[in-house]
């Protein structure tokens, strides 16, 4: 079942068409992975995706509906999104970025519920960083990090989860661990996950489903990790030359 | 729950402290009066005699606006740090109450000049479309450059175009008026009176909380502009009420006592650091009841060190307060945000 499809869709900043009529759709409970050059339009889908622009042509459908028929309130009951603005604090737990993310639920004064509490620690519990709940968030490494906001991404409790990028800057190890949290979480909640990656060899393993777009802001191509992901593929996306991709990443 | 304790204690200490600042202000002044004569008008009212008249006509008014002004001015400090999300911000260095106090004195000029009656509401009208205009300015500003240290300089420069003119305005305003708009245009509390409470107790109660109401999203706005609108928050919106309820609490101080430099920019501050928190909820509070301590001790300050000559208000908190901006500058500087 897809719950988020692109039909035909334009979309740019400022009169600037960055897509060019893009056709694709993200199912439930799969990994939809985005990848292709820097400036491709990588974050332009998932912006239009997530509703901070307008397409300029064409239509974005979630869960058969359009994306401009949605109020805020009821998209982002649906939608989370977690893109790579940092966050600057200096005494704020861990515990409290999470809580955050339960924004639509809690009172007006920001209260918690017994039900926001239990959700919060579950999801915590889920990512492995229940332990972090009263460190400082800036004195955690970019790795927890990361996690944490992927756990303040998740209590909202959303069908749909749109990612930008989320371990670009992150060592291999810590990739490595935040992918498989990520694959842990679609199998247990079943939901919906479009994200943009740069890791050619993770995608392989976590995207079951891979939709490369070219430089000129067009699909070049999709399907199967597996089919995609191959050195002369590669190269002519990235404009690498011949053999090169297999020389350094094979 | 350690949390909540450790912060009611911090909240009752900050009572503490300013029910001893209240007293001691009672109690100093070149009219000796004692505890006990105090005590003796405070319960029976005591308007008759000279000493009644300067408890009740000059101190206690006078207590009252530097606690609520300097309360008031902490959180539209704090309003202003949230909207640009940058700890360096206040209405003082920003030229937002420069903007204030140059309409304030072009309709006090005017109102000399033609004899009309001028009353609180005008004042504080003025002052807020000032501040408003010279907000609007900073904006524009804003969206074109990214640098807070820019956007910083080109308020401090407002501020001295506006407080330019204002000196021009009262410089050739001759009347005998003159020497209390002089000493209103650098910023005091000695011109306190219970009118002007009827006005600004109502204006930064209510701005106060609007700021209580809006600490959730204030909260979530912390987290980036991008971020809030993805949780369903409007932030054109919200950043809207929240520069509107900021430019009327700094409006409403410099209407009534002048500008007054580094309490906006510094409190809040202070409030963060001691409370070790950044939550909307803790910190509105707390930074108005540090603005409310910190100006009732300048206040004293003010008075009373080289009494009978009363010193500008702004003097003495740029000297306390100038001191912690420029250590939150170098605290950003290594790292510590």
């Amino acid at each position: 079942m897809s719950e988020l499809i692109f039909k035909n869709v334009s979309a740019g900043y400022n009169g600037n068409t960055v897509l060019k009529n893009v056709n694709f759709s993200a199912d439930k409970g799969r990994i939809t992975a985005l990848i292709g050059p820097n400036g491709a339009g990588k974050s332009t889908i998932l912006k239009t995706a997530a509703g901070f622009i307008k397409p300029l042509e064409g239509s974005v459908y979630i869960r058969d509906r359009d994306i401009v028929s949605y109020s805020a309130k009821e998209l982002y009951g649906i939608i989370s999104v977690m893109m790579t603005d940092r966050v600057k604090t200096k005494y704020t737990t861990g515990f409290d970025v999470v809580r955050v993310g339960r924004y639509r639920f809690t009172g007006i004064f920001g209260g918690l519920s017994d039900e926001d509490r239990r959700v919060i620690r579950e999801c915590m519990e889920l990512i492995g960083v229940w332990e972090l709940r009263e460190k400082d968030f800036s004195t955690l490494s970019d790795g927890q990090k990361q996690r944490v906001l992927l756990a303040r991404a998740i209590v909202s409790e959303p069908q749909i989860l749109i990612m930008d990028e989320p371990a670009s800057f992150l060592d291999i190890g810590r990739k490595i661990e935040f992918f498989e949290v990520l694959t842990g979480l679609v199998k247990e909640k079943n939901i919906t996950v479009l994200i943009s990656m740069h890791e050619a060899g993770l995608v392989k393993k976590t995207a079951h489903r891979v939709i490369c777009i070219s430089s000129s802001g067009e699909i070049d191509a999709m399907g199967e990790a597996n089919e995609l992901i191959r050195p002369e593929y590669m190269e002519q996306l990235f404009g690498i030359e011949k053999g090169r991709f297999e020389e350094y990443y094979g | 729950m350690y949390k909540h304790r450790k912060n009611i204690i911090l909240f009752a200490g900050l009572f503490i402290v300013i029910l001893a600042l209240v007293i001691i202000n009672i109690l100093s002044g070149s009219a000796g009066i004692g505890l006990k004569d105090i005590a003796e008008i405070l319960l029976n009212g005591g308007r008759g005699s000279v000493n009644g008249r300067i408890i009740l006509d000059i101190r206690l008014p006078r207590i009252l606006e530097a606690m609520i002004l300097g309360g008031a001015l902490a959180l539209s400090g704090y309003m202003l740090q949230t909207f640009f999300l940058n700890p360096i911000a206040g209405p003082y260095i920003l030229g937002i109450s420069s903007g204030a106090k140059l309409f304030v004195a072009v309709l006090m000029v005017c109102a000399l000049k033609t004899g009309f009656a001028m009353n609180s509401m005008m004042l504080v009208t003025a002052a807020f479309i000032g501040s408003l205009i010279a907000t609007g300015f900073v904006l524009a500003v804003s969206v074109r450059v990214s640098s807070m240290s820019i956007l910083i300089v080109c308020g401090v420069m407002v501020g001295y175009i506006c407080s330019a003119i204002t000196d021009f305005i009262v410089t050739f305003a001759d009347d005998s008026n003159i020497v209390n708009l002089h000493n209103w245009s650098l910023g005091t509390f000695s011109a306190a009176g219970w009118n002007d409470a009827k006005i600004y107790i109502p204006v930064v109660v209510t701005g106060f909380l609007a700021a209580l109401f809006m600490s959730k999203t204030m909260e979530a706005y912390c987290f980036g502009e991008s971020y809030a609108g993805s949780l369903g928050i409007n932030t054109y919106r919200f950043r809207m009420i929240l520069i509107i309820i900021s430019s009327i609490l700094s409006a409403s101080v410099t209407a009534f006592a002048g500008p007054v430099s580094f309490v906006g920019i510094a409190m809040p501050h202070v409030a963060r650091n001691l409370f070790r928190s950044e939550k909307p909820l803790v910190i509105i509070p707390a930074s108005f009841l540090f603005g409310s301590a910190f100006c009732l001790f300048c206040d004293l300050i003010a008075r009373s060190i080289f009494s009978p000559t009363e010193l500008s208000i702004s003097t003495v908190t740029a000297v306390f307060g100038a001191p912690i901006v420029i250590s939150m500058m170098i605290g950003r500087r290594n790292g510590n945000v």
